[in-house]
C-alpha cells in the first residue's frame, strides 16, 4: 500500500509528518520513504541521512546530423515547447532548456536526419539507516521538469518487500504533485488550522478527488488556530481527520533542530495506518 | 549591413526604443550603407505574448531577417546565447528614438552587450559574485 | 519600471506574508503593482485582505491530445508517447490518453494524424482587484488538476507589466512559489531583482541555496532577508556566512514573534496589524533599493 504525504501549503508539515512516520514506523518494521519533493528533497536532512548518488535522470534532446539534413524547418515548425531555432538556409539550432524531450521533432524529419541524444535534468539519491530506506530525486537547478525526475525516482523504485511504502510530495498541486500522487492508494493531506491552511486544503483535496485517491487529513499545529475552518473542508469533501499532532515547543524544538518529530500523536496515526493495511 | 531595433512603436524610426528585447511590440529592421541609413521596415514581434522564451523566438524572428546587429536593452542568458550562436551582435541602446539608437550605433557611441541579465552592460553587478 | 521577485525555495517561510508587507510599505511611496504568481495556492489575495477578483478571464496555456475511433488503427502510439501517457484500452479496442500524464507535445498526432486532435484546455483563472491599500494585485490560479503553471505565471507577469504601464508603476512585486520549478523560473526570468525568505532551519537554508542558484543561472542580482532569525542562533550564523561568502546582501532579519502569526490568522500584513513593523520593512526597501541602483549603476559604467 502506497500512503502519498501531502497538502497544498508550504510549510505545514509534510515532510515533518512523513519522517516521523517513516522514522517510528522504522522502529519494527521495514519502510521505504520516496521523497519526491525534487526541486527541494529535505527528508535526508530530517532523518539525518547519507545519502549516495545512484542514478542520474536524463531526458531525450535531439542531435542533428547535419549530413542528412535539408535545412527543411519542419523539425522547428512542430516543436510546441519553442526548442529548435530555425532560421531560413541554416542549419536548426536546438536550445536544450526548451526541450521536454516530447521527440516531435524526431517524428517530423522527413530525412530522418534526427537522432537520441540526452540531457541529465537529475539525480537518483539512496539512504539507509536500520529498516528505514531512503529514495529521493534531485532536479538540477534550472531545469524546468521535475515531474520527469519524480517520474525516474518511481520507476527506479523496488517497491517489493517492504512493510510500508511512504511518498513524500512537494508542495502545492501542479505536475510534479500530480505525478507523485498517482498511483498511490491513499493520501494523507496535512493542513494546519488557519485560514491558509484552510484554504489549500481545500486544494489539495479537490485534487486527490481528481484523481482518485482516498484522503485524509492530518492537522498539524493543532491547539494554535480555528479548526472549524478545517472541518467545514473535511465536511464539503467527505473525508475525515485522521490524526492530531498539537502545537508543541518540543515539536517546534525537533523541527527547529532538524530531528524527525517524536509524539504519540504520531504513534496513534502509525496504529491507524496498519490497520489500513 | 542591416540592423533591428527593438521597438515600444508603430512609427518606423521615429519610434521609441523599447527596452525588452523578447517582449517588444515590434521591430524596426534598418539597412545601413556607407555609414547612413538607407531604408528600414517594421515588423510586429510574434513571439511577444509567448511563455517562456520568448527571447529566443524572437531571436529567430530578427535572425531571419538577416541582421547582424540588434540594438535593445536587456538580454535574457538563454537569447543571448542564440545571438553568439547565429553571429549577431546585441548593442545596449539609449532611451530615445529608432533612429537616435541607429545614428548612435553608426558613430560608435553604443556598448556591446557583453554579458546577459537585467543590466546586461560591460562587467558585472556590485556587490553579488 | 522594475520587477522584484520573492522566493525561498522552501515553503512556508513567509514568503507571501513579507510581499504583503513590503508592498503596503512601498505602495505609500510609489505606485506598485503586487503580483501572486504562486498559482498552485495563491495566498496573497488573503493576506490583503482581497475578497473577490475582478475583470477574471478563464485562460488556456495548455493543449491537451484527444484520442477519436480512427486512433484504433495506431497502434503504436504508447511507445510514441515519451511521457507514457497512452495506453491501449483492451476493452475500446483503441489508445487512450491520460490526461494527467499528457503534455500537449502533438507526437502522436505527427504519428497518428486523423485519430488525435489537439485541444485547448482551460486550465487556470486569472484576476486582479484593488486592495484596501490602494494598489492593484493580480493573482493567477491554476485549475486542480491541470499543468502548465510556468506559463500561467507568465500571464499574471504580462497582466500585471500591462497595469503598470498604464498606472506609470515605479514597481511590480512578484510573490513566487515554493521549489525551484517551472513556476519560480518563470517568476525569476526577467525579474530585475530577487530576495530570497529563508527561516534559520537546515532545510529551509539547503532550499534558499537551490532558489538562489536558479536566481544566479538567470543571471538575476538577488539578496537574502532572514525571517523568524532569533528562532535558531546557530543557523542563523550559518545563514549569514553563506551569504559572506557568497557576497550576497543581507537585506534584513525579521524577529520570531507571535504578531506575525496573529496577523496572517487575522488576514493581515503583519505591518499593517502592528506598525511598529513598518520601520524595520522601510528598512529591508532601502536596502533592496540601494542594491537595484547599483546594479544599475555599475552595468553603465
Amino acid at each position: 500500500m502506497l500512503f502519498a504525504v501531502t497538502g497544498g501549503k508550504g510549510g505545514v508539515g509534510k515532510s515533518t509528518v512523513a519522517t516521523a512516520l517513516a522514522f517510528h514506523l522504522a522502529k519494527r518494521s521495514k519502510v521505504l520513504l520516496l521523497d519526491l519533493d525534487a526541486e527541494c528533497p529535505n527528508d535526508h536532512l530530517i532523518l539525518g541521512m547519507e545519502m549516495k548518488k545512484i542514478g542520474e535522470v536524463e531526458t531525450m534532446i535531439p542531435e542533428f546530423d547535419y549530413g542528412a539534413c535539408q535545412k527543411c524547418g519542419r523539425c522547428s515548425r512542430v516543436c510546441r515547447e519553442h526548442a529548435i531555432l530555425f532560421v531560413k538556409g541554416k542549419y536548426p539550432i536546438l536550445i536544450p532548456e526548451q526541450c521536454i524531450g516530447c521527440k516531435a521533432c524526431e517524428l517530423a524529419c522527413p530525412v530522418n536526419a534526427i537522432t537520441e541524444g540526452t540531457r541529465t535534468i537529475g539525480e537518483i539519491l539512496l539512504g539507509r539507516k536500520g529498516n528505514l530506506t531512503l529514495l529521493a530525486g534531485r532536479v538540477k537547478p534550472g531545469v524546468e521538469e521535475s515531474s520527469m525526475v519524480v517520474n525516474a525516482v518511481k520507476r527506479r523504485a523496488d517497491f517489493e518487500g517492504y512493510d510500508y511504502v511512504f511518498i513524500d510530495t512537494a508542495a502545492g498541486t501542479h505536475c510534479s504533485v500530480i505525478s507523485a500522487l498517482l498511483g498511490c492508494d491513499v493520501a494523507l493531506a496535512v493542513t494546519e488550522p488557519t485560514p491558509l491552511g484552510s484554504h489549500d486544503l481545500e486544494l489539495i483535496l479537490k485534487l486527490t478527488r481528481k484523481l482518485g485517491i482516498k484522503s485524509y487529513v492530518v492537522i498539524n499545529k493543532a491547539g494554535v488556530g480555528d479548526e472549524r475552518l478545517i472541518e467545514r473542508v473535511v465536511k464539503r469533501y467527505r473525508t475525515s481527520v485522521i490524526a492530531r499532532i498539537p502545537y508543541s515547543r518540543e515539536i517546534e524544538k525537533r523541527y527547529v533542530e532538524g530531528k524527525p518529530v517524536i509524539h504519540e500523536a504520531i504513534e496513534n496515526l502509525t496504529m491507524r495506518l496498519q490497520s489500513m493495511r | 549591413m542591416r540592423i533591428a531595433v527593438s521597438a515600444a512603436e508603430d512609427k518606423g524610426l521615429d519610434s521609441q526604443l523599447s527596452l525588452a528585447f523578447g517582449r517588444a511590440p515590434y521591430f524596426v529592421i534598418v539597412e545601413i550603407e556607407d555609414k547612413k541609413i538607407k531604408s528600414s521596415k517594421t515588423i510586429q514581434n510574434t513571439a511577444a505574448q509567448q511563455f517562456g522564451g520568448a527571447g529566443i523566438t524572437a531571436a529567430q524572428l530578427v535572425a531571419n531577417e538577416r541582421v547582424s546587429v540588434v540594438i535593445s536593452g536587456a538580454v535574457g542568458p538563454r537569447a543571448f546565447q542564440v545571438f553568439q550562436q547565429l553571429g549577431i551582435k546585441p548593442v545596449r541602446g539609449i532611451p530615445g528614438t529608432v533612429k537616435q539608437n541607429v545614428e548612435a550605433y553608426i558613430e560608435g557611441k553604443l556598448q556591446e552587450i557583453t554579458v546577459p541579465g537585467p543590466f546586461g552592460g560591460r562587467g558585472r553587478f556590485g556587490g553579488n559574485f | 519600471m522594475k520587477i522584484i521577485s520573492i522566493v525561498s525555495g522552501k515553503g512556508g517561510v513567509g514568503k507571501s506574508s513579507f510581499t504583503a508587507s513590503l508592498a503596503l510599505v512601498l505602495s505609500r511611496k510609489f505606485k506598485i503593482v503586487a503580483a501572486d504568481c504562486d498559482v498552485d495556492a495563491p495566498n496573497l489575495a488573503l493576506l490583503l485582505g482581497v475578497r473577490r477578483l475582478e475583470k477574471t478571464e478563464r485562460v488556456s496555456t495548455r493543449y491537451k491530445a484527444f484520442a477519436n475511433r480512427r486512433a484504433a488503427r495506431c497502434r503504436n502510439l504508447a511507445e510514441i508517447c515519451a511521457f507514457s501517457a497512452i495506453s491501449w484500452n483492451e476493452r475500446k479496442r483503441m489508445p487512450e490518453i491520460n490526461r494527467f500524464l499528457c503534455e500537449g507535445c502533438g507526437a502522436c498526432k505527427l504519428a497518428c494524424p486523423q485519430g488525435i486532435t489537439l485541444k485547448r484546455v482551460k486550465n487556470a483563472v486569472i484576476g486582479e482587484a484593488k486592495t484596501k491599500y490602494n494598489f492593484r494585485l493580480v493573482s493567477g490560479m491554476l485549475v486542480v488538476g491541470e499543468s502548465g503553471s510556468g506559463n500561467i505565471v507568465e500571464l499574471v507577469k504580462q497582466r500585471a507589466r500591462k497595469i503598470a504601464e498604464n498606472l506609470g508603476a515605479d514597481f511590480i512585486l512578484l510573490d513566487s512559489s515554493p521549489g525551484i520549478g517551472c513556476p519560480v523560473i518563470a517568476s525569476l526570468r526577467e525579474s530585475d531583482y530577487a530576495v530570497g525568505i529563508t527561516e534559520p532551519t537546515q532545510t529551509a537554508l539547503s532550499d534558499l541555496k537551490r532558489v538562489l542558484e536558479v536566481a544566479r543561472h538567470f543571471e538575476i542580482p538577488h539578496g537574502i532577508v532572514i525571517n523568524k532569525y532569533d528562532l535558531n542562533p546557530k543557523v542563523s550564523e550559518a545563514i549569514e556566512s553563506y551569504a559572506g561568502e557568497n557576497r550576497i546582501p543581507l537585506l534584513g532579519r525579521l524577529p520570531y514573534d507571535a504578531k506575525f502569526v496573529e496577523a496572517a490568522v487575522n488576514m493581515l500584513p503583519v505591518v499593517a496589524y502592528e506598525t511598529r513593523y513598518e520601520r524595520m520593512f522601510l528598512g529591508i526597501w532601502n536596502r533592496i533599493h540601494r542594491e537595484l541602483k547599483r546594479s544599475r549603476r555599475h552595468a553603465e559604467t
